[in-house]
């Protein structure tokens, strides 16, 4: 469980290099939202975290996982989501694909 | 020191430190993280080679004989097993971390991270021993 104490943005070098990274706990606290059964919003974070500052900024350092002290594990949270963001792109350009 | 607060969609206005040029010698991890980067280079390299080997080998036997010529001089040989190198750095870390990515589920349970990375390995071992087969037994 996520304590918000940032220690993932300060180890993340991506959030010093890229300002509008949406970072590492938001986009962790999002896939925990997404594997919450009683949740509806999957589809719209999903728009938000594949656009130009989501999950794709991340390049997998993988040091807000080693700095969290909660073992939260944001850079899990986030590859997990490159999955969703690739399949559902290619979701897209299947004839039968919604959207 | 901190760079001037920019406003941006996600992040109104934050304290923000100022990151190095060379913020990837700060840290042991983050430096074999940029070398797992660079690795791609390699990868490029070898994809290349293979390439240039089937042209030449579409392009007769003299041609493959001279190709294999050039790749045997000291220069060749030094920048491949350069290139090896990198190549398993790249192979290993990647399949180490691709528990990380895929959280299989099956019955509701997750899969564990050494099946994840076991398959990998034994999908790379299976597809190496194919084109080394075909390489040699042909």
């Amino acid at each position: 469980m996520c304590i918000n104490c940032l220690l993932c943005y300060s180890a993340c070098p991506i959030i010093g290099l890229e300002p509008s990274f949406i970072g590492p706990a938001a986009i962790a606290l999002a896939r925990r939202y997404d594997q919450d059964n009683r949740d509806q919003g999957a589809g719209e974070r999903l728009d938000i975290l594949s656009g130009h500052d989501g999950i794709w900024q991340c390049t997998f350092v993988g040091e807000c996982s080693e700095a969290c002290p909660k073992s939260v594990d944001p850079a899990g949270a986030i590859q997990q989501y490159k999955l969703t963001g690739a399949f559902d792109w290619f979701r897209t350009l299947l004839p039968w694909g919604e959207r | 020191m901190s760079a001037p607060s920019s406003y941006t969609l996600h992040h109104p206005k934050w304290f923000r430190h100022r990151v190095s040029v060379f913020w990837w010698l700060q840290k042991r991890s983050y430096t074999v993280f940029v070398l797992r980067e660079l690795t791609s280079v390699f990868v490029a390299l070898f994809a290349a080679f293979t390439l240039w080997q089937i042209r030449s080998a579409a392009a007769g036997e003299e041609a493959y004989a001279g190709l294999m010529a050039r790749l045997g001089t000291p220069a060749f040989v030094v920048l491949n097993v350069v290139a090896l190198a990198f190549l398993l750095f790249h192979s290993i870390t990647w399949f180490n971390l691709a528990p990380k990515a895929m959280a299989v589920r099956i019955g509701g349970k997750r899969v564990p991270d050494l099946v994840i990375a076991g398959s990998n390995y034994v999908a790379w071992l299976v597809l190496s021993a194919a084109v080394a087969f075909i390489l040699l037994a042909l």
